[in-house]
């Protein structure tokens, strides 16, 4: 709920594009005969309204009412007075109060909608039941259908914009984590410079979690109160830049680091640099060192980040860019990375 | 962190599980909303979704959507029985058929996703919820006493934002200075929206890219989260020599925020403490201005939840010792803009302690 800047750039997102955006949806609801689709966007799940409009809610939540043509509705919770912020920051067409978010949506759509209607409903598994128990009604004269698919197929499909955004995103991560000031020994002051940093470079949310002693384990915890750091240390730094969320880890330790240190920094470098889509492995451990895990997020949905399949993922020819998070287990240390990878197209 | 508090909490939810017959209490959270989760088992998400499942024999398995935060929970909460549960909503619909015959109840509705609706918990989801919120809304003293805290560090973050407030300086800038500060005194999480300028000047918003200038009116409401208590401030201070008219306008809202603070006692109800702010606007010729055309709420609850209840007219709520709400007269002057004024209270067996104590004076940064 830490909201930094939320602002609208015509540089860094041309309306062209949301059109262009918005376009290819309404395409696909022609092909699949949905009357109107829904996206609903609060805090937990901003992603699919944001690449449609550029719309972040700081508070409350909202449904995007997409329709065959024209600019794309908002039913908002959020007050009126609120509006002419919305249209400041974002592109839509109209925006309609609405208090009772999904009873003033069915409201909306049985009134604007043919009878028989289909409605796809981005992200309809995960909708929350405020909003669901009074819209996904089975006797409603309309038909629902999950949109989820389908809108991953167009959205997984980055765009140069995007790509621009994800780095500029990655770039503040890494211009925060330069800005400090070699190792510290509690997790409040490197939070707060942490944070300091990348919200003076325009990181619309910064979430910090650290994993204080690596020679136990690669635990993030969440910092509540202080946390002592011990002699090696990691942290990740989840970051949102225009409604775009990447993640970066940095390791730290107190004193000369061990040729070990040096292997593993080298290893996760060269496992970035070489990263490839088109292969079907990609991740490999250094000899004699156990991988733990190897995991992949993209967007794909009204989720900033979820975990998909790397090999499926890499199969999609149309996958740009990710977050490949691993763990290595390097006898006393454990060893996690986390960086955003791009298709060779996307570099 | 008064450790005992999550304690009474969950000896509370069992005593109602008691109370009323049910053998397992389900408890969602995702991102947004996770005050039910902490409410229960003194558990913030930060990714992904969760589903506690509270037996009535105080048995507890938490089911956590994302890996990340499982292992975080893991680390954080060994004594609880944490599950990444891989895929989530079969797995979590799994579990719910693992209780035939048994009463299974859920909450809240904003945490229960459309997947796992079609279950009989849906049915129990209303009830369920008006004796949680009840549970949450009567706090013990020791609840009380941990928002009292979060209320000093609205305090100090406030003096912090009021330093770092000078002209040529961003909004979004102001609002950095902010959250690292509150990082450096460990407060993991913040609401906070402001505005900035003059009689244009329709409400607050997250910052945005606009330069503070001299005459600038700033105003902020901070809600800093200590121990999973959330306290809140309002404040307005103006950039350079406030004009006189700016000083008259503002004296409307002290005196809006005194009336409302007057009503907050054992037995009135929130319709009468926003009552009490709005008659003063309606004194001073603004009867306009109390609608919700150019204000939202005269103030809500505090407390897991940065919105708790509003505090609106028609809002029959009574309040009791050691509930605890921002009063808020915040909204628009049409002749200098938005302007806000607000303190945390906490109601005693008498009447109310103010928890905030930042000068209500229109703060002047030269």
């Amino acid at each position: 709920m830490r909201r930094g800047l939320i602002s609208w750039s015509l540089d860094e997102m041309p309306k062209s594009v949301l059109l262009q955006r918005l376009g290819a949806l309404q395409a696909a609801m022609k092909e699949h005969h949905w009357q109107a689709c829904l996206a609903y966007t609060s805090i937990a799940q901003p992603s699919a309204v944001n690449w449609l409009t550029h719309f972040t809610p700081y508070w409350s939540e909202a449904l995007l009412v997409v329709l065959p043509s024209g600019p794309p509705v908002l039913l908002a919770s959020l007050t009126k007075r609120v509006h002419t912020w919305i249209h400041e920051v974002s592109w839509m067409g109209e925006i309609l109060m609405a208090p009772k978010l999904g009873e003033n949506a069915l409201q909306y759509l049985t009134t604007h909608l043919p009878a028989g209607s289909s409605v796809g409903v981005i992200g309809l598994e995960s909708l929350p039941g405020s909003v669901s128990k009074s819209l996904v009604k089975p006797h409603a004269p309309l038909t629902w259908v999950d949109a989820s698919a389908v809108f991953a197929k167009l959205r997984v499909q980055s765009d140069e914009i995007e790509i621009a955004l994800v780095k500029k995103a990655e770039r503040l991560a890494q211009e925060a984590f330069s800005s400090l000031s070699g190792v510290y020994t509690d997790s409040s002051t490197l939070a707060s410079e942490l944070e300091l940093h990348a919200r003076l470079g325009g990181a619309e949310e910064v979430i910090i979690r650290i994993a204080p002693d690596l020679s136990k384990d690669a635990s993030f915890v969440r910092l509540e109160g202080e946390l002592k750091l011990a002699k090696m240390y990691s942290v990740e730094l989840s970051l949102a830049y225009k409604g775009v969320w990447i993640r970066l880890i940095e390791n730290f330790a107190d004193e000369v680091t061990t040729q070990d240190w040096q292997r593993l920094k080298a290893w996760w470098q060269q496992v970035v640099e070489d990263f490839d889509f088109t292969q079907a492995s990609h991740v490999t451990p250094l000899e004699g060192q156990q991988l733990e895990f190897v995991r992949f997020e993209r967007c794909q949905g009204t989720h900033p980040l979820e975990v998909v399949d790397l090999k499926q993922a890499c199969t999609q020819s149309s996958t740009a860019w990710g977050v490949l998070s691993a763990e290595l287990r390097s006898g006393l240390v454990h060893w996690p990375a986390c960086q955003t990878v791009y298709a060779s197209s996307s570099r | 962190m008064n450790t005992l508090i999550p304690v009474e909490r969950m000896a509370k939810l069992i005593a109602q599980l008691q109370k009323r017959e049910l053998d397992v209490l389900c408890i969602g959270a995702n991102a947004w909303r996770t005050d039910y989760l902490r409410y229960a088992l003194d558990v913030t998400l930060l990714e992904g979704e969760a589903m506690a499942f509270i037996g009535r024999d105080e048995s507890v398995v938490l089911l956590v959507q994302s890996a990340t935060e499982a292992r975080r929970l893991q680390k954080e909460y060994p004594h609880l029985q944490t599950v990444h549960a891989e895929p989530y909503y079969p797995k979590v619909l799994e579990r719910l058929r693992g209780f035939p015959g048994k009463a299974v109840v859920a909450a809240p509705w904003v945490a229960l996703p459309h997947a796992l609706l079609a279950h009989d918990w849906a049915k129990s989801v209303d009830e369920t919820v008006e004796w949680i919120d009840l549970l949450m809304l009567n706090k013990s003293a020791a609840e009380a006493d941990a928002v009292e805290h979060a209320a000093l560090f609205a305090d100090e973050g406030y003096a912090g934002f009021a330093k770092a407030a000078r002209v040529g300086v961003k909004e979004y800038e102001l609002t950095a200075y902010t959250e690292s500060w509150l990082r450096k005194k460990g407060c993991p999480e913040n609401f906070m929206i402001l505005g900035s300028g003059g009689v244009e000047v329709r409400g607050m918003h997250p910052p945005g890219e606009r330069v503070l200038q001299q005459g600038d009116l700033v105003t902020t409401e901070l809600t800093p989260c200590v121990d999973g208590y959330y306290a809140q401030i309002c404040r307005t201070l103006v950039l350079g020599k406030p004009s006189a008219l700016q000083l008259k306008c503002y004296q409307v809202f002290q005196e809006a925020l005194e009336a409302g603070i007057e009503a907050v006692k054992p037995g009135a109800t929130h319709g009468e403490v926003a009552t009490a702010q709005n008659d003063v606007f309606r004194k001073y010729g603004l009867a306009e201005y109390v609608g919700s055309e150019y204000t939202r709420v005269r103030g809500h609850g505090m407390g897991l939840f940065v919105d708790g209840a509003h505090v609106l007219e028609d809002v029959k709520l009574v309040l009791e010792p050691n509930m605890t709400l921002i009063v808020h007269p915040n909204t628009y002057h049409p002749d200098v803009g938005y302007m806000v004024l607000g303190d945390t209270v906490r109601v005693t067996e008498t009447g109310c302690k103010v928890l905030n104590k930042t000068s209500r004076e229109l703060l002047v940064v030269d």
